[in-house]
């Protein structure tokens, strides 16, 4: 049974539901914005967003690697298919068998090959270097070649390189070819001299052997109708006897600077950066805020770090980097209290007194750049550089963002023939400003500091 | 409870998960959404304007960092509510529990006499009542928003309040009859007649 408490509690109920049910009042303006600086920050759009970029770059680097290591290799087969071709049209040779048989249609390779006569040894030390580095590329090559069963050789997949197209090679006889790869099959190994080699080579030979090895070379370039090929008159090389057996120096790559600009590089970079600030105060709050204090010029705590790592091809950068830093000052909130203090001449002069505040915020940036790199200097194992660029970021700890411009210069130095280290100053100023999160204040940073870094790239 | 719509998320639900994404469009339509209601309920249960702004601001920096935890998004809008509430209790436990505590509990004594006083309220200001609940002590408030407002049994009051029913019952008497006295020191007793 209801009693007559139960029935007043249930009128007051009912009518002060009545009355507050949809009572509403506007909260303070900018109570959301306080509100978003205590609310965990989105992630979902950045962290795809650099997820993205990472896989990016981690793909578009794997696919130039790729696409010029395929590049390199189809130039290296054409130039040792053209290297060889020439070698088998031009170079006079012995023919090893015992017949004696030197008919004009005859190639002369045992010279080159050193594989049959006593005539192969003369250049068999020249031939032996070109013969071990090419045996990769040859290899590569024959693959490529056909035996024409009425003809001769011929290379297929050449046209595509002007370079090879402007020299088309000669066929020889398939009976010829046999016959000259002795006791090898009929499509053995073509051994040859590239260009470069051939001036390598050069270097280490004294006098005529020398100079008859730069005139084959040099008259490999050259193109010769087969006609004309058929007339030469095989002719034995003299070789003196001390140059049998010559053991070619093994080449040894030099430490030196690669620059090859085509090439995919990969960077890895860490850098120590000071950081310092430019405080904006709006107008219409700079009477309530006064007496700031910021960090001295070197301090430990303005002390941050950055670590960068991407791709470069012909100068250009695109790197990922992860930055950490802090922004420390303090400052007084004015408030309504004065006091009034006398100076040095008996004058009294009064000083609003405001409550300190401390500012100590950290920064933890992932962002994305592009920078221009260029070098420069003569030195094979040195160069100087500069590079400028700009960078996009965004603060882990909210969710603003910053921009950056940067600047770097130093010296790159080498560590191998893939490796380069640099090493120099660095700065990055911010052109853009952020919001303080518990004040009205903008800041905009800029750094300070040394860099170095790794420079990964194939010769 | 009656809220406007937003253009752009067709239903609660939408509006729910779009935030549990953290999408701050969505935290903004959320927010205007329920800001003036439950702007209304933090300045009922605190004692001046200012406690009011810092639980609202705290309610919603829970509710934000909470809402993933939402299993039923159509639930949201009473969930909100009882999340500011909660905000509002802990709020003055936290501030006021100990002062409370070793406080004197003032011995009110009122009895009903007549149906005046409904009557009169009804007429009140909503202005002039909300400043005469807000003068009430921080646990008499608290009891007698949620009890006569907000719609809370004796029971979950004494849950939520960690009190034992009757705990929770005599606090809620002790509010009203204070609530009472106060009308009377206005000036407004249930013998006058309006």
């Amino acid at each position: 049974m209801r009693t007559s408490e139960d029935k007043f509690n249930e009128a007051l109920r009912d009518v002060l539901k009545r009355k507050f049910d949809d009572y509403e009042e506007q909260p303070k303006p900018g109570a959301l914005d306080r509100i978003r600086t205590r609310v965990k920050p989105a992630r979902t759009f950045r962290y795809w967003w650099f997820s993205g970029a990472l896989v990016l770059i981690t793909i578009s680097g794997l696919l130039l690697t790729r696409h010029f290591d395929g590049e390199h290799l189809a130039a290296g087969e054409a130039k040792n298919t053209v290297g060889a071709d020439v070698a088998v049209a031009k170079v006079p040779s012995v023919d090893a068998e015992p017949s004696g048989k030197k008919s004009s249609t005859q190639p002369v390779n045992e010279e080159i090959s050193g594989t049959n006569g006593n005539a192969a040894e003369a250049n068999a030390g020249v031939t032996a270097v070109a013969a071990r580095r090419n045996a990769q590329g040859a290899a590569v090559v024959l693959n490529r070649m056909k035996v024409s069963k009425e003809k001769g050789v011929f290379a297929t997949g050449l046209r595509d390189s002007p370079e090879a197209e402007s020299r088309q090679l000669h066929a020889v006889s398939h009976t010829t070819v046999s016959r000259w790869n002795g006791n090898r099959r009929a499509n053995g190994v073509q051994q040859a001299l590239l260009p470069d080699e051939t001036d390598y080579v050069t270097a280490h030979l004294p006098g005529t052997i020398a100079a008859e090895t730069a005139t084959h070379a040099d008259s490999a370039m050259t193109e010769m109708p087969l006609e004309e090929l058929d007339a030469i008159a095989l002719k034995e090389a003299p070789v003196p006897l001390h140059m049998r057996g010559v053991v070619a120096p093994r080449f040894k790559p030099v430490k030196r600077i690669v620059t090859n600009p085509a090439k995919v590089a990969w960077l890895v970079n860490a850098s120590v950066l000071h950081s310092y600030q430019i405080l904006t105060v709006p107008s219409f709050a700079a009477t309530d805020f006064q007496n700031f204090n910021f960090p001295t010029l070197f301090t430990s705590r303005s002390i941050g770090y950055k670590f960068s790592a991407g791709v470069e091809r012909r100068g250009i950068q695109l790197q990922l980097h992860y930055s950490g830093f802090r922004q420390t000052y303090s400052y007084e909130i004015a408030n309504n209290n004065y006091l009034v203090k006398p100076d040095d001449k008996g004058q009294y002069h009064t000083v609003r007194q405001g409550d300190r505040m401390e500012e100590n915020r950290r920064f933890s940036m992932l962002g994305l750049g592009i920078s221009r790199q260029l070098r420069w200097g003569h030195s094979p194992v040195s160069r100087f550089y500069a590079a400028l660029g700009a960078e996009y970021s965004h603060d882990l700890n909210s969710s603003q963002s910053l921009a950056w411009v940067n600047l770097g210069l130093g010296k790159q130095f080498a560590v191998s023939r893939h490796t380069a280290f640099s090493i120099g100053p660095y700065a990055e100023f911010s052109p853009v400003k952020v919001k303080g999160i518990a004040n009205p204040f903008y800041y905009q940073p800029y750094r300070v500091g040394i860099s170095a870094g790794l420079r990964f790239v194939r010769p | 409870m009656k809220f406007f719509r937003s253009n752009k998320y067709d239903s609660l639900a939408s509006l729910v998960k779009a935030c549990q994404k953290l999408d701050p469009r969505a935290q903004t339509v959320f927010y205007e959404r329920y800001k003036a209601r439950m702007t209304g309920i933090c300045r009922r249960y605190a004692k001046t304007v200012a406690e009011a702004d810092d639980i609202f601001q705290d309610a919603f920096v829970k509710i934000f960092n909470n809402i993933g935890n939402l299993q039923e998004p159509e639930a949201a809008d009473s969930w909100v509510k009882t999340t500011v509430i909660r905000t509002a209790i802990n709020y003055y436990n936290r501030t006021t529990r100990h002062e409370e505590m070793h406080g004197s509990i003032e011995n009110v004594e009122w009895h009903v006499e007549s149906d005046d006083y409904v009557r009169i309220i009804d007429q009140m200001n909503v202005r002039d009542l909300l400043d005469m609940i807000n003068e009430l002590p921080d646990k008499y408030r608290t009891v007698i928003n949620m009890h006569l407002i907000d719609g809370y049994t004796h029971t979950e009051i004494g849950e939520m309040l960690s009190m034992s029913d009757a705990t929770a019952r005599s606090q809620f008497m002790r509010g009203r009859n204070l609530l009472m006295k106060k009308l009377e020191k206005k000036g407004i007793v249930h013998h006058e007649n309006f």
